[in-house]
Formats: structure tokens, sequence, C-alpha cells
């Protein structure tokens, strides 16, 4: 891979871009096929049983069963979605819009990529994180970091007007989930103060709405009328051009026929919506997102009006109410400065230049981060007389990283053999008990702890510190007796199985071969295929490679590689034939 | 102090907030947090202290003031110990003059306040707080007592109400801030029962009993709620709470029981010293549950129970004229005793009873107290030794003296002594066991101020029981017989 050549993808609900940054300034990397850097999220299967992923996904992607979609909102969860006859872990499908997008960089590029920068939202959860860096290890990608995506639209425009002093505030709307993120940014420097979400909102809950506001209309219209599920799964993908429709129209109009069924005839489904209908089935929606702006100005006691700026980041930004609530809520017009769909692909490649020394930390622009989540232990302590068990955190949610604290404690009594420090992990910035917070499951104990000898319990000492690339080191120590322990918790210490992760590998590179590319291989491997055992010898041995080679270039998505060993195993099968003569 | 802040930001002590926020991106630029890490912890923890005017100001008091300040709050500390809040709020006072801005010792100086009821110093430190931490659920708590326990000493049932709903807004909001505290929700609790509104106190101590998660049902609610059934005469009720108080203690664990059993019983010694024996006798026998072979708890709870058994017993007795008039005086006049009934010309009132016994035909009274051991053995145990003194002189011929008066010196002498101080066994079983478990005690504090916000309560109580009313005006009239 190239020194020069910085990458940036955002993998979004709706859509996924992908971003280079050459020479001084990002670029992005249009689809062969839509000729648009904007590629939708989607990945379907057409009746061939061919993979297609983005906009040539669109026409499957609603059949139930052939597509998938937003599969972003279901990272890590343990749920499936099915693909034909087989069932998807959410971060195989997303490996496979990975690497689409990596084969849409490396056909412009003329040569691979491997190590990247994703973007996810601020908020995401650490489940959702770690399936995240799973996705990218499964699409042959070394992920050099995860960036917030509302810090890298920040960065997107940072890079640009270095010379600003301004408050900032990221609104960052997208397919699936809302950030706001407070920053601050003087002498190039993107100093993050806060971020604040919602991450179950966004552009697709608009859709829903939509939807439930179509069929509620029609089933006035016709009582009893029955729709069938398929009819109503179609429906997305119609609600979705009415919501563009209406940012711009006041009305839209279109017709579905046979949507819906009375006593057997076809019913044909007239949508006919003004843009006042659409806000109205969306207020709830814009009032949870009113409730996030107001939350995120409130934890930081930042007045509106000390906000100079507001970038639009993000799909649903398009939306005029959502516009509207945004100039509502900050007394200003928002800034056009970035680009909705591509500032944060834009700001991921930034970053990914920074991390590989592209852009020199004297002179470009700084970023520091803030902590995603919270950090802490149990600990017992006394509330009017009873011992309860509690969360005391080390690292809040928003607190400026690297970070580091030193606490001391104490064991509860002078006969206490083993202490066991285990940490947990706070979304929430203001939890106390244990149900507030997660398990990491990361833990270990100090044994054998010799008694006191004066009666009085042992101080534990607890030094706790958090780097920039989110990894948290944890030290107890008991000074009296010299014991301590180590914990290390990164969010590469939760994720699938390296067993799992082979498996998962092998049905990601599996679907990957029904994808256009690979079937241009699919003849010339059948024919592989059965001359294998008709062989013998080194023949044998050698056609068996000149398969293999080829399957895994495949599998890899390296178009350069495959093509080579496309080429090499015509070249065999073209000698075997002209021998065979 | 490991670092002064204002040079590692390079900085004057009275540098403006843009000047701070200047420094502070400049440093970043000079020591970015990817490459030095550690420079810019520091970098960033100076920042974020002077970037804060509230930090700031702590900050900057504690550099000059942190070593006195410090001094000050260790003697605070002994003074609260010792109750001397007076002294201790002397002490806070400078304290607070050093450094304003220490949250600590702003609610240390109010609980002093609280204390010294100065009630109007106490709710403007609380309110001040409150205002500075709107999230710190002790600061609302504490502002919430202020007027919980005005409301307590208030006497008219408006003002208590009054004052019960002024405490429970700010208690729930501190609800709201830590729902895991049960002490709140016994709080809460008591802001209803100021307004007598059982059944809310009653509901939120049941919020409050599974208030802490992973915890065992909470003793102290469960406890306070048997309060609120003494006050509603439930006592059944206060017999199911003590059943429930046992499922949930640790199996196998004597001492738990043991202080369950203490508690009880410290709190129904309060009533029993207040001679409240109706109101006694459940708790004695809840204590006794968790402790049956605490032999003081056994005795107490007998004595309180025949107390109450005569009182019920008297009903009858006031109809039953095989036992004459001057011994009925007499047990209406221990009676009157044990419940500590106001008595004036109490010893005159006694020699008039006295001497209408010895003046009585002295057969009657043999007969008298014959029935009165058998009948109403409960009556008779309230000074069994007088009655038998009473019985002995009847029975005995040298007394005979029916129609002559037998008021020679040494008789009269022996008469009152024996006669003197009823339960005398009693008392001294009261003053063992008080000097085993209350003294000494810190929980003894507590029920000094049970009993006064328990005393309200006691002429609803008497009230709502026709018996016991009754039982009472009739001792008034039966007692005015014999006024001279």
């Amino acid at each position: 891979m190239n020194k020069n050549i910085a990458v940036g993808i955002d993998l979004g609900t709706s859509t996924s871009e992908i971003c280079i940054f050459r020479g001084k300034e990002p670029q992005m990397v249009s689809d062969p096929g839509s000729k648009s850097p904007i590629v939708p999220s989607l990945v379907a299967c057409n009746k061939r049983g061919e993979l297609l992923v983005g906009e040539d996904a669109r026409p499957w992607v609603d059949i139930p069963g052939q597509g998938v979609r937003e599969v972003k909102r279901k990272m890590g969860t343990a749920e499936k979605v099915r693909l034909l006859d087989k069932e998807y872990r959410p971060e195989e499908i997303s490996a496979v819009i990975l690497k689409k997008l990596k084969d849409n960089a490396e056909q412009m590029l003329g040569q691979t990529i491997k190590e990247v920068v994703l973007s996810v939202p601020a908020n995401f959860p650490d489940a959702a994180r770690q399936a995240t860096l799973d996705a990218g290890d499964l699409a042959g990608l070394k992920i050099l970091r995860l960036i917030n995506e509302p810090t890298a639209a920040a960065l997107a425009f940072g890079i640009k007007n270095i010379g600003s002093e301004e408050q900032i505030v990221v609104f960052d709307f997208g397919g699936g989930t809302l950030d706001i993120t407070v920053l601050e940014m003087m002498e190039g420097i993107l100093d993050v103060k806060a971020s604040f979400g919602d991450t179950q909102l966004g552009g697709k809950d608009f859709d829903e709405a939509l939807i439930d506001l179509i069929i509620s209309n029609f089933s006035k219209q016709y009582p009893g009328v029955s729709i069938p599920d398929r009819a109503r799964a179609a429906l997305k993908g119609e609600a979705e051009k009415c919501k563009v429709a209406l940012t711009t129209k006041p009305r839209y109009e279109s017709t579905v026929p046979s949507f819906g069924f009375m006593r057997g005839d076809p019913l044909d489904l007239e949508i006919d919506l003004s843009r006042g209908q659409f806000e109205e089935a969306v207020g709830p929606l814009l009032d949870r997102a009113r409730e996030c702006i107001r939350q995120a100005l409130k934890a930081k006691k930042i007045r509106p009006s000390a906000i100079d700026r507001v970038l639009l980041v993000g799909g649903t930004t398009y939306i005029p109410c959502v516009r509207r609530l945004v100039q509502e809520m900050f007394g200003k017009n928002p800034s056009i400065d970035v680009n909705p769909d591509l500032a944060v692909a834009m700001g991921a490649s930034v970053q990914a230049a920074i991390a590989t020394d592209i852009i020199s930390p004297e002179q470009g622009v700084i970023l520091t981060d803030v902590s995603p989540f919270g950090l802490g232990i149990p600990i017992v302590t006394s509330f009017g007389g009873r011992d309860i068990l509690v969360y005391e955190s080390l690292i809040n949610p928003n607190t400026t990283i690297p970070y580091s604290v030193k606490k001391v404690y104490s064991l509860l009594h002078a006969n206490q053999d083993t202490v066991d420090i285990r940490l947990y992990q706070d979304h929430t910035g203001n939890a106390k008990l244990m149900e507030d917070v997660k398990d990491t499951g990361v833990n270990a104990s100090i044994k054998k702890i010799p008694p006191a000898p004066d009666g009085k319990p042992h101080p534990l000492e607890i030094e706790f510190s958090y780097d920039v690339n989110g990894i948290a080191r944890l030290e107890a120590v008991i000074p009296a007796t010299k014991q301590r322990v180590n914990l290390v918790y990164s969010n590469t210490g939760n994720r699938m199985s390296e067993e799992d992760k082979i498996k998962a590998k092998e049905k990601v590179d599996d679907l990957w071969t029904k994808s256009p590319l690979a079937k241009r291989y699919e003849g010339m491997i059948e024919k592989a295929k059965n001359l294998v055992p008709t062989l013998g010898g080194d023949k044998k041995t050698a056609l068996q490679t000149a398969l293999r080679d080829l399957l895994n270039a495949l599998a890899s998505g390296d178009n350069a590689k495959s093509e080579k060993a496309g080429d090499f195993l015509a070249d065999f099968l073209f000698d075997l034939e002209t021998e065979g003569r | 102090m490991a670092a002064d802040y204002y040079s590692v930001l390079e900085v004057k002590q009275n540098a403006t907030a843009e000047e701070i926020k200047k420094a502070y991106f400049r440093q970043v630029r000079k020591h970015p947090p990817e490459k030095e890490p550690e420079l810019f912890m520091t970098i960033r923890a100076a920042y974020d202290t002077l970037s804060d005017p509230k930090a700031r100001k702590n900050y900057d008091d504690m550099q000059k003031h942190g070593g006195e300040v410090q001094e000050l709050m260790a003697e605070v500390d002994q003074f609260m110990k010792d109750g001397k809040w007076d002294q201790a709020s002397k002490k806070l006072k400078k304290v607070v003059v050093l450094a304003p801005s220490t949250e600590a010792a702003w609610n240390l100086l109010g609980i002093c306040f609280l204390r010294l009821q100065q009630y109007d110093r106490a709710e403007q430190t609380f309110t001040d707080l409150v205002k500075r931490s709107p999230d710190v659920a002790l600061y609302r708590s504490n502002l919430g007592h202020v007027f919980l326990e005005q409301g307590d000493r208030a006497k008219e049932d408006r003002d208590r109400s009054d004052w019960g709903r002024r405490a429970r807004e700010h208690f729930r909001k501190a609800v709201e801030l830590e729902p895991f505290n049960p002490d709140t929700y016994i709080s809460i609790a008591r802001t209803y029962q100021l307004q007598r509104d059982y059944e809310n106190a009653l509901a939120w101590c049941e919020r409050g009993v599974t208030a802490t998660p992973n915890a065992p049902p909470d003793f102290e609610v469960l406890f306070y709620m048997c309060e609120i059934y003494l006050i509603q005469g439930q006592t059944d009720m206060i017999d199911k709470t003590a059943k429930r108080i046992m499922a949930s203690l640790p199996a196998g664990n004597d001492d738990a029981r043991k202080y369950a059993a203490m508690r009880f019983a410290q709190f129904a010694l309060e009533l029993y010293k207040a001679k409240i024996y109706v109101l006694a006798e459940p708790l004695f026998k809840a204590a006794l549950k968790f402790d049956p072979h605490n032999e003081d708890i056994r005795v107490l709870a007998e004595y309180t129970t025949s107390t109450i058994a005569a009182d019920k017993e008297f009903t009858a007795m006031k109809e039953d004229y095989q036992i004459v008039e001057p011994i009925r005086g007499l047990v209406i006049y221990y009676l009157a005793d044990v419940y500590g009934e106001k008595i004036d010309n109490k010893q005159q009132i006694f020699d008039n009873i006295i001497t209408e016994i010895t003046q009585a035909y002295q057969p009657d009274i043999a007969s008298s107290v014959r029935r009165l051991r058998k009948v109403y053995p409960n009556s008779y145990k309230l000074n069994p030794e007088a009655f038998d003194k009473i019985l002995e002189m009847a029975e005995n011929p040298a007394y005979q003296g029916y129609g002559g008066y037998g008021g020679e010196e040494p008789y009269c002498f022996i008469v009152t002594a024996t006669f003197g101080t009823p339960q005398s066994r009693e008392v001294q079983r009261f003053r063992d066991f008080r000097d085993q478990y209350l003294l000494n005690n810190p929980l003894g504090r507590w029920f000094v101020a049970t009993y006064y916000r328990f005393a309200p309560y006691l002429a609803d109580f008497i009230r709502t029981r026709p018996w016991l009313k009754r039982l009472c005006a009739t001792l008034l009239g039966f007692l005015a017989k014999f006024l001279p």
C-alpha cells in the first residue's frame, strides 16, 4: 500500500462512503457503477443468486429473504439476518459492504489498500464498536482507529479552516443515529467537549413513520383490507422516495398497483401526501431530537448563543423540518460548510492521514477526543448504616483522553484474604448502581492476602489510565504486602473468538464469490474443478494450486490479485487444451 | 499539589478565562495528546480546573489555605462526634470564610444549624447548596429535613401538614437523584405521617423496602412501618411486619436477631417509660420473637400485658358489687398511676382510700381482695404486695375495728411503706435493661426523637379507643369521690 495514501470509510446505516487522502486533501471515491460516491448500504441477491451491493441491490433488497437493509442498526447484537438459504451475523453483512467500498477504491487507485480509519456514531455502544472492528477484519482490512462520526465531520471542516476560532456543534443525523457533538476549534486544534446522542433515532424512523401513515390511510380508505407482508416490505423503498421528494416538493403522489386485497380483489395504493402531513407524522421523532439537543447543551452548560457554527451531517439533515428544528434550538442558520453525505468519510481519511503522519503534527490539525463511555469498578459503600455495592467511576463518559487517575480504597475488614476487581462500563454518565452499568468481563483478583497486623483493613491503591486508542489499564496494589494485579481493557478485548472469525471469514468469502466480479471467473472455475479428477501427478497438483489461488484471491476481494490468478489459471487451462490436441 | 496549574499553562494567577483558553490550545499544539500523553494529561487537568470558575476558585482557596482548612475540619469532626454543635459551627464558619467553595463544610454547617434549631439559617445554607449543586441528593434531603423537623415540633395539625408538604418536595427530588437510598423513602413517609396520610406513608415505605437493589428488604424501613402501624393501632400488622423482618434476616445469624430484638425492645421501652403500655406491648412481643430467651424483655412484656389486661378487667369489675368500693378505688388508683394520669392531691387521695378501707367492714374487705385475686388477677398484679397486706390485715382480728378508728401511727406507717411504690420490682428490671442496652448507645438518641414525634398521636390513640377513653373518665370520676 502506497505510503502517501490514507483511507477513511463511513460505514453508514443507509449509505456508505470511502475517501482517500492523497497529497494535501481528501478525495471521494465514486462507485464505478452508479458514478456516485454515495453507496447505499444495501446487500441483496438477484434471481440468479448473484451478490449485489449498493445501488445495484436496490431492486431486490426489499424482497423478503433476498436483501438486507440497515444492518448497522443490528451491529453488536446477536440478531441474525437471512440472505437466501443462510443466516448471517450483522458484522458479516457489514464486511460485504466494506469489501465493496474497498473494491471501488482499489479500482480507482489501481493498488490494494489495507489500512483504514472507520467511523462509528459517537454514542455507539462498545459491543457495536467491537462488531465494527470485526467487520473490518472480515473484510481483510486493518483498522487504524475508529473515529466518532461527528468528530470526523468536524475534522473535514477543520482541515479546510485551520485558522478559525469558534465553538462548533456537529448535528449528525444519519439513517440510524443522532449524535450531537460540541467542540471548540482554535489554532488548528479541535477540542471535543462532549457528545450526546440517541442511538436509536435516525432517518429510517422517519421512513417507518411514513409507512405507518400510508398504511393507516389505506386501511381507513378500505376498511377490512388485507395487506400481504411482501407489499408492506416493498413500501420501504416507496417511503424513502416520498421522504426525499418532500424535502424539495410540497406534495408527493404515486401509485402502487395491487397493494392490498379485499375479498380476493386487488386494490391499488394511491399515495398522496403533503409535506405538512409528513411533518405531523414525524412530530414525535422531532421531539426526541429536540430533547437530545437540550441534554447536550445542558450537560456542558452551553448557551446556544455561544455556538458559532452548526455543521449538518447525515442525510436526515436535508429534511426541512429538521433544519427548522436546528435553527430554532440554536438560534442560527445551520452551516453548509461540509457536505452532509461526505463529510464523515472525508474526516475519517484526514484522521488516517494524521495517524500515518501524512499530515504532520506540527502544522496540521490536531484532535483531542473524549471517551465514548465511562469505566469503573464496584465498591462497597455505607448508606445510612447499610453497606451496599455501588458503581465507582474511574473515568466518566465525555472525559478528554488520554486520562489517568489514582485512588485509594480500603479492604472491608482486616482478615479479608481476597479482593476481586472487575471493570464495568457506564453509558449514562451518572451511573451509581451496578444495575446502571455493564460488565466488561475484564477482572482480576488479589488472593491470599495476609491479615492486617494492626486490625485495620489494608489500603488498596488503584491506578487507572485510558489512552487515545481506547485502551484502559488498571493496576491495583496493596502497598503493605506488595501484592498487585493488572487489568487491561481494550475495545479489541471482547470480540468474536478466533474460531468464530475463521468461520465467519469463510462465509463472507463464500458470499463474496457470488459477486459479479467473481462471476466473471465462474465458468473457468467450474471447468477447472471438472478437470481436476481427470488429471494426475504434477499437473493435478498444479491445477489445484492455481484454482485455490484464484479462489483465495477472489475471496480476499483483491482485484489485482484475482486478475493475476485468473490469467494464470486461464493460461494453465489453455495449455491443457492445446496440449490435448 | 503535584504541579501548579498556572505554571503548567504558563499563565499568570490573575489570567482571564480567555487567556487560559488560549494558553491551553497553545500547550496542546506544543504537546499533542498522541505524542506526549503524560504531559497532555497534566495540561488538560490544569485546563479543566482553571476553566471552570467554581473549580478554579476552589483550587485557589486550597492553594492558599489548604493546611489551615484541614486542621479546622479535623476539629469540626471531633466536635460533631461529641454533639457539640455550637463549637463545631464556629469552626465551620472559619472554614467557609477561608474557602467559600468547600461544599462539604457548608453542608456540615447546615447540619449544625439544624441541630441548634436555627432553622432559618439551616434552610438558607441548604438552599444555597442545592442551588450550587442541584444534582447532589444529600443537600436536597438535608433541606427536606429542615422542614420535616419543624413539622415534628409544630403543634397545630395544619402547620404540620404544611411543613410536611414543603419537606416532601425536596425529598422527592432526592429520591429522583438517588433512588436506591431507603432513608429518603422513610423521610417521604414521615412527611405523609405529619399529614396523617398513613396510606401514602406506607406506600412509600413499601417502595423503600426494596429500594436498594441486590439487598435484603430494608430493616429500617420495615421497622419504621411498625411505627405507623402502631399509630394506627394495627397491632396485627406489627406482628406481620416483624415476620417479614425475620424472613429477611440472614439465617443462623444470632447477632442480627439480637440486634432486631434490641431495636424493638428499645422502642417499646421508650413507650413504656411514657407509660403507653398498650403500644409498648406489641413491640415487646415482637422483640421476644427475635430473641425468645431474653429474660428482661420477657418480664417487661408480661408486665405490659397484665397492665393492659387490668384495664380490660376494670370494665367488668366496675359493676361487680362483690368487691367493695374502697378496693375498687385502690385498683383505679394504681391504674391511674400506671397510666401516668396526672392526679392532684395524690397523697391525700391515697390516704383517703386507705382510711376508707380500714374503716370498712373487714370481712367484706377480705372477701373483696380474695375475689380480686381470683377473678381479676391482672388488677391484683398491679400491686400484689399491697393487696396481700390488706388481706392479711383484714383477716387479722387485731385490726378488727369496725366503726372504730384504728388510727395508730405505726400502722399507718407500715401501710404507706408497703403501698408507696407500685411496680417497684419492674422498675428495677427496667433500669437494669436500660443500663445494659440503651445507655452509651448512639441509637439511644434517636429514640428521644422517636418519642417526640410520637407524642402528638397519643391523643388520637385514646380518642379512637372508647374503652380507654371511658377508663380515663371513670378513673377521674372515681378518684374525685375521694377528694377532700
